[in-house]
């Protein structure tokens, strides 16, 4: 992981096999600014939507940062901008923009920039009032 | 883990400290976050600070549930004396006493962990072991005022000792995050742990199966499902697609999974039917 910036609260860069103890790692920094139950959950499959995105359409992997604004939560996810990693076909008819499609849904927010060959997805969270 | 209620007596086997301590964590959250006082035995190896640091990691507030005295680590030395024979009714005489004082200083009830290599003396039997579980069993958990997590450590304990102590808890807790449990029952599939894309091909081949299997309605039981993504929830939702007349798909789950379903179009397939998690 790289040594955390001002608010940030993760920044570690990740595969696949790394999804789950991120969402881990995620879900306890949910609890500690505060998230109730159900948002908690709402954000971590966000989190997971858009980190999956990386690994399954730009190359595999992916870097994460989770900060913390005075009333927000937010996570970005930026891509390296590589092809996609050769993996199994998606079945006909997948719908593979669902994932992206459902973290909008969930999180209060969702932005898209392209820039320089990458691509960073970011998501916020509106924190409860203290 | 998040399903675990005062009443439960629950059995945690494992093979690694990482998991542990992560299993040991949740564990601690979700008492404090109840209104429980938790308290944390650990073996005589483990400092109790080292552990408590372990147990806490990154959480505030489990920080500050131990300084104010809702988180106790402690070794189990404070419970018996290391090596000597195992005095059951000693421990269960003074769990009593902690579950009262938790109840008096105005918790919601106790919540207790052990490290059980630490209950092991030189010479004992297996089955003072069982003794000790089934004795306990019936003395700490009947007025549902106290949560108990046993940890088996499989190097400890072996393979076998450790499946005959989970076989005997009523609830057992799964130790490794990322993993898909499957089960096949008389009605369909139970599904434990998480569905995301390093476990989707499991998840794809259990539902084939089911689907062979099946006469009349598939129930698919994700009470103990804790992660579902979209990719894996749209293959729950494409297998009831796929159903013909005669045929149903019942989802049991809970209300967080059933909102992800219907925001993934569950309501339009006719052959769904989405039912309430009944504990």
């Amino acid at each position: 992981m790289a040594a955390l910036e001002g608010d940030d609260l993760l920044d570690a860069v990740f595969t696949a096999a790394d999804l789950s103890k991120l969402r881990y790692m995620v879900g306890e920094q949910c609890a500690n600014c505060g998230l109730s139950d159900e948002r908690r959950r709402d954000f971590v499959l966000a989190v997971h939507e858009i980190s999956a995105n990386a690994i399954m359409y730009a190359g595999g992997t992916g870097r994460l940062i989770l900060r913390a604004a005075e009333r927000s939560l937010c996570c970005l996810v930026r891509d390296s901008g590589s092809e996609p990693v050769p993996g199994p076909p998606e079945p006909a008819g997948a719908d593979t923009g669902r994932g992206l499609w459902l973290a909008a849904q969930l999180a209060d927010e969702l932005t898209i920039v392209t820039e320089n060959g990458g691509t960073t997805v970011s998501i916020m969270m509106r924190l409860p009032d203290p | 883990m998040d399903r675990l209620r005062p009443g439960d007596h629950a059995c945690l086997s494992f093979a690694s400290d990482e998991d542990r301590w992560r299993v040991l964590r949740q564990f601690a959250l979700n008492g404090i976050g109840s209104g429980e006082k938790v308290m944390c035995f650990v073996d005589r190896g483990a400092a109790a600070s080292e552990a408590a640091d372990r147990i806490c990691g990154t959480s505030e507030l489990a920080r500050r549930a131990q300084s104010r005295g809702q988180l106790i680590v402690s070794s189990t030395s404070q419970l018996r004396e290391p090596d000597a024979p195992l005095d059951t009714a000693r421990i269960i005489s003074q769990m009593l006493d902690a579950i009262e004082a938790a109840c008096q200083d105005g918790y919601t009830g106790l919540r207790g962990t052990g490290y059980m290599a630490s209950v092991l003396y030189p010479g004992m039997d297996p089955s003072a072991l069982i003794d000790y579980e089934h004795a306990v069993q019936q003395r700490l958990f009947p007025d549902q005022r106290y949560t108990g997590l046993c940890q088996y450590d499989r190097r400890w304990f072996g393979d076998s000792l450790t499946a005959t102590m989970t076989s005997i808890h009523p609830v057992s807790v799964i130790e490794r995050i990322g993993a898909l449990h499957v089960t096949f029952t008389s009605s369909g599939l139970r599904l434990a742990g998480e569905c995301d894309l390093v476990t989707r091909a499991e998840l794809a081949a259990a539902l084939r199966q089911a689907r062979e299997r099946a006469t009349g309605t598939i129930v698919l039981d994700l009470t103990d499902l804790s992660f579902l993504d979209a990719r894996c929830a749209t293959d729950i939702l494409g297998l009831a697609a796929g159903l013909h007349d005669q045929e149903a798909l019942e989802v049991r789950c809970g209300p967080h999974l059933r909102r992800i379903l219907l925001l993934l179009g569950a309501e339009s397939i006719p052959h769904l039917v989405i039912t309430r998690d009944e504990s």
